[in-house]
């Protein structure tokens, strides 16, 4: 947890963790002291390499067995010892790009908790009458290439558009996409550059920054989408919030969460 | 990566073309174990049709819903491919509740065993160590 948790993300952490430690302060040394004292057998980075997540505590090797799991990439650190992920994600065939060994789950390598987050199934699919196609990627990410890729199918869908995320440089990314697009018969107005979401308002939890720059979306808008979550800028917001101008377009919305528990609580009621 | 799960999570189809970096496979590892490996493309030529295919499917629905009163599509996508497009629809939606990509508890039995296998196999190895496949059975009960 960090200081700049909502009380309502805090109070989600504590309650779902058997025990939690007060760290806020301290260096790296005297973490890894604190934590070679609780004589773990096992201690697991859920982070990585991300900027103020302590990764050099793991530096002083205060468990005997380190282990990464969920973040995106090798740390290429000497101290992890294993890495948690599928056959997919990495098969062995490329276990060479990681300093870790790894741990090669039956499942997919990526836990997460939707169901709990959101019980309620997000159904609408008798409602689709739109579609959109979406990057979410972040600029730096792009490349002629893809670019191409996705100019090509946007040539072969009649009166379809595809929306990005106003990111960092965000002006200068729309000069050269849009240039680009036009080079390859787009004009700009099937472009949509589209802001982020008020913090407090947003569909789904989600960051992007991370996202694999090859992914493109191809959703449909009026798939009913509820927020969740608080405080956390989401492009999918922004995307739902742009779509949701379009007329005819009724199913997506923006709540609140406390609106967003009584549309649970009264679909819970109807629904099932 | 969450938002790949989030727009699975929401029932919607997601089209990707895997790397060799692990951060460039993350989605295509989701599908394939949502059972949604037909949208994991093989190159950029397929990629491409994927994602012609879904919105061609997608448009051609809408201009159904609103009783031909809109513009028509001109797509290339024949019926066959939209019918497929609803099979898969319909798959996302029963995985939803039923898969193992959003079964928290499957998880984490896997985990709790892999880190047993890694305590035993510093036991015998301290020195040296080894990848770890956790099989599918191990967990299988809890998903």
């Amino acid at each position: 947890m960090t200081a700049g948790d909502t009380d309502e993300e805090r109070a989600r952490w504590l309650q779902e963790c058997d025990s939690t430690h007060q760290m806020w302060g301290q260096d790296d040394a005297a973490i890894a002291a604190y934590i070679n004292g609780l004589k773990l057998l096992v201690l697991i980075d859920l982070i990585g390499r991300i900027p103020h997540n302590h990764h050099a505590v793991l530096g002083y090797r205060p468990a005997p067995i380190q282990v990464l799991a969920i973040y995106a990439a090798t740390t290429a650190s000497p101290f992890i010892d294993y890495f948690v992920t599928d056959r997919v994600a990495s098969s062995p065939e490329l276990s060479h790009l990681f300093t870790e060994s790894l741990i090669v789950m039956p499942i997919s390598h990526f836990v997460n908790n939707q169901r709990a987050l959101a019980p309620v199934p997000l159904n609408s699919r008798h409602s689709r009458r739109s579609v959109a196609a979406a990057a979410f990627n972040a600029f730096y990410k792009m490349d002629p290439e893809r670019a191409r890729v996705w100019w090509r199918v946007l040539n072969a869908v009649s009166n379809s558009s595809i929306m990005f995320v106003k990111y960092l440089y965000w002006k200068t990314a729309q000069s050269s996409i849009v240039s680009h697009a036009e080079e390859h018969n787009i004009s700009r107005s099937r472009i949509e550059f589209v802001d982020k979401l008020p913090s407090f308002h947003l569909h789904l939890q989600v960051y992007f920054v991370y996202m694999h720059a090859v992914v493109v979306f191809i959703f449909m808008p009026s798939t009913e989408i509820r927020s969740f979550f608080l405080q956390i800028c989401s492009p999918f917001g922004a995307a739902c919030e742009r779509v949701r101008r379009i007329p005819g377009l009724r199913q997506v919305s923006v709540v609140s969460i406390k609106t967003f528990l009584f549309l649970l609580s009264a679909a819970a009621g109807t629904t099932r | 990566m969450t938002g790949g799960l989030d727009v699975l999570y929401s029932g919607v189809p997601a089209v990707t073309l895997p790397g060799e970096d692990f951060s460039s496979r993350v989605l295509s590892s989701m599908l394939v174990f949502h059972g949604a490996a037909a949208t994991v493309a093989r190159t950029a030529s397929d990629y491409e049709r994927l994602a012609e295919v879904l919105l061609c499917s997608s448009m051609h629905e809408r201009y159904l819903a609103f009783n031909r009163s809109i513009q028509k599509p001109a797509c290339r996508s024949p019926p066959r491919q939209m019918a497929a497009v609803q099979r898969l629809l319909s798959h996302l939606d029963k995985q939803r509740d039923s898969g193992t990509l959003f079964n928290t508890q499957a998880w984490v039995t896997c985990a709790e065993v892999a880190m047993h296998m890694a305590v035993d196999l510093r036991s015998f190895a301290p020195k040296r160590l080894q990848h770890i496949v956790v099989a599918r059975g191990v967990c299988a009960n809890a998903a």
